[in-house]
């Protein structure tokens, strides 16, 4: 099974055949983009489960000639659906800040007025993004320039977008890469361009390698900051490991107040250059 | 699988609409519990629990000791449910609304910001409540005001006492909520951090791949006053230890056309 049946996706499905009982099968299963054996695992779920007072949660009917299904909801289902406010915020979020959707909201007003609602409940702001977000994915292959973490030159990448989320370094674009058939992670500040095939160098790709960097600790309180990130602490040293050099000089210049480069003396040489290399500019 | 993600429906099922429903009376209503040992039960529910928490299904356990109904209810869903009993609107077609924005992205999107400390602050700045919580080991309470993202994080804005603050949300733990509402006003005005309200300024004028500015951008917080065509780009910002982080990062691919405080960058490269 390619979805991912859970209990956001049973949400979806109640909510897509609430308002509209009678649907062809083939319609059906692509409004929900499952297959006819994804639907029928649903099915089996669903109508296993009865209410409190005894009734069927969802009973349905298949006509077979017709190829068209008929679903029989109890009244319950109308109090369980529910869309959390994890969910309502991240597509505020977007609705205010990605390109698409603030175009969906000038040609559609009922998208507008269903903005607008919630707009009376998220107080939001956002500096980051003077000029909507630009995300204008779609399902099929996109070209992105992208510029790592500690790193000053571009890659390009051949992706089929996956998730949007986020994590303590921002938000995060989960992709398909499809040369190196491997799933990544990409930081969406970072991605400086949506390009054609044209531009396209796979030949632009380095393969990196795992950096362990032992630190100086400046200031104890930095250890509270540090959350989930893996790390070891002896007497004043921090230890950690970087999946690239880029990113261990990346995150050395940007803890710089709280933590010194002890080990390898190419990345403490480095810091200090660039910062030889400033000091000499001014 | 099937059967966690039927236990999930008939508990979500259980606590709908605002229902408070007790241990026992949960225990007695779902066929895969109904068997099990107390403590089997207890691991059985822990677990569902925690399922339905990693998307945002808060079932929580009532514990005021002047409340009447005591037990579990399903928290997460303040926003809806308030649209739901206040707004004047057809749900069915919000959630039709919901539906169509949702298929427009074609990606899906996890979770923003932790859903559990977020549906705390909507419910706390919406209803005017004190919240409580742990920031980077220090307790705090305080009048929240609103969220705000920036530098790719989310910030809880709020009064401690008489003073406008922001909190980096992924620092704060512990976070409860408190029973009165009404407690403050919030205000209209924009949430800016200490430092936007520095006085001591600096510009600086660089040439700089406009890429690379894009990419780097939010290491420091900054105003672009202008950005030529040939990647000239003046800046002016108060928060100098981020400018230099910034330069750093961008080391040979920048050249310094004029800067009006170089003192203030030295002091921190000599420290």
């Amino acid at each position: 099974m390619n979805k991912r049946l859970n209990i956001k996706f049973i949400q979806s499905f109640l909510k897509t055949i609430k308002n509209k009982p009678l649907w062809l099968i083939d319609n059906l299963l692509l409004e929900l983009e499952i297959s006819e054996k994804e639907l029928f695992y649903i099915l089996t779920i669903v109508s296993d489960i009865y209410t409190t007072s005894g009734e069927t949660f969802i009973d349905y009917e298949i006509n077979e000639d017709k190829k068209e299904i008929n679903f029989n909801l109890s009244e319950n289902v109308s109090e369980f659906l529910s869309i959390n406010d994890g969910e309502l915020f991240n597509i505020f979020f977007l609705l205010s800040t990605d390109a698409n959707l603030l175009s969906l909201q000038e040609e559609n007003k009922s998208i507008k007025d269903f903005s607008n609602i919630l707009a009376n409940y998220f107080t939001l702001e956002s500096t980051d993004y003077d000029e909507p977000l630009r995300l204008p994915f779609n399902d099929q292959l996109n070209v992105i320039e992208y510029i790592k973490l500690g790193s000053s030159n571009s890659i390009f990448y051949k992706i089929k977008p996956i998730t949007l989320k986020s994590n303590s370094d921002g938000i995060i674009l989960e992709a398909f890469d499809v040369d190196e058939n491997l799933i990544k992670s990409f930081l969406v500040e970072r991605i400086v361009n949506i390009t054609d095939d044209s531009e396209y160098l796979e030949s632009s790709k380095i393969k990196t390698n795992t950096i362990k960097v032992e630190f100086d600790l400046l200031d104890e309180n930095f250890l509270n900051k540090l959350g989930s990130r893996i790390y070891k602490c002896v007497e004043g040293k921090l230890y950690m490991e970087f999946y690239s050099y880029e990113n261990a000089l990346d995150y050395a210049i940007k803890n710089l107040l709280f933590l010194e480069v002890a080990a390898p003396s190419d990345l403490l040489n480095d810091i200090n250059k660039r910062k030889n290399n400033l000091m000499e500019m001014l | 699988m099937k059967n966690v993600i039927k236990r999930s429906i008939q508990l979500l099922n259980l606590v709908s609409n605002n229902k408070t429903i007790s241990t026992n009376e949960i225990k007695d209503s779902i066929t895969d519990y109904r068997d099990l040992s107390d403590q089997a039960f207890r691991r059985s529910f822990e677990r569902d629990k925690s399922l339905l928490r990693s998307f945002g299904y808060l079932l929580e356990y009532e514990n005021d000791k002047w409340g009447f109904d005591q037990g579990y209810s399903l928290g997460g869903s303040y926003v809806f449910n308030k649209i739901k009993k206040e707004a004047k609107i057809d749900i069915d077609e919000f959630i039709a609304n919901y539906l169509i924005v949702k298929k427009s992205l074609n990606l899906e999107i996890e979770e923003l910001v932790n859903p559990e400390i977020l549906s705390k602050i909507l419910l706390a700045t919406n209803d005017k409540k004190r919240l409580g919580f742990t920031y980077l080991s220090k307790y705090r309470k305080v009048k929240p005001q609103g969220i705000r993202f920036h530098d790719g994080s989310w910030y809880l804005a709020a009064f401690e006492g008489q003073v406008f603050k922001t909190f980096k949300i992924e620092y704060i733990t512990d976070l409860k909520v408190g029973n009165k509402e009404n407690l403050f006003n919030t205000t209209d005005e924009p949430f800016n951090f200490s430092w936007e309200d520095s006085k001591s300024f600096l510009n600086i004028c660089i040439s700089l791949p406009k890429s690379l500015y894009i990419a780097n951008k939010s290491v420091f917080s900054h105003k672009l006053i202008k950005h030529v065509q040939n990647d000239e780009i003046h800046i002016r910002t108060s928060d100098t230890y981020g400018l230099v982080k910034f330069l750093l990062i961008c080391d040979g691919s920048f050249e310094l056309l004029s800067i009006d405080k170089p003192d203030l960058i030295k002091e921190i490269l000599d420290e």
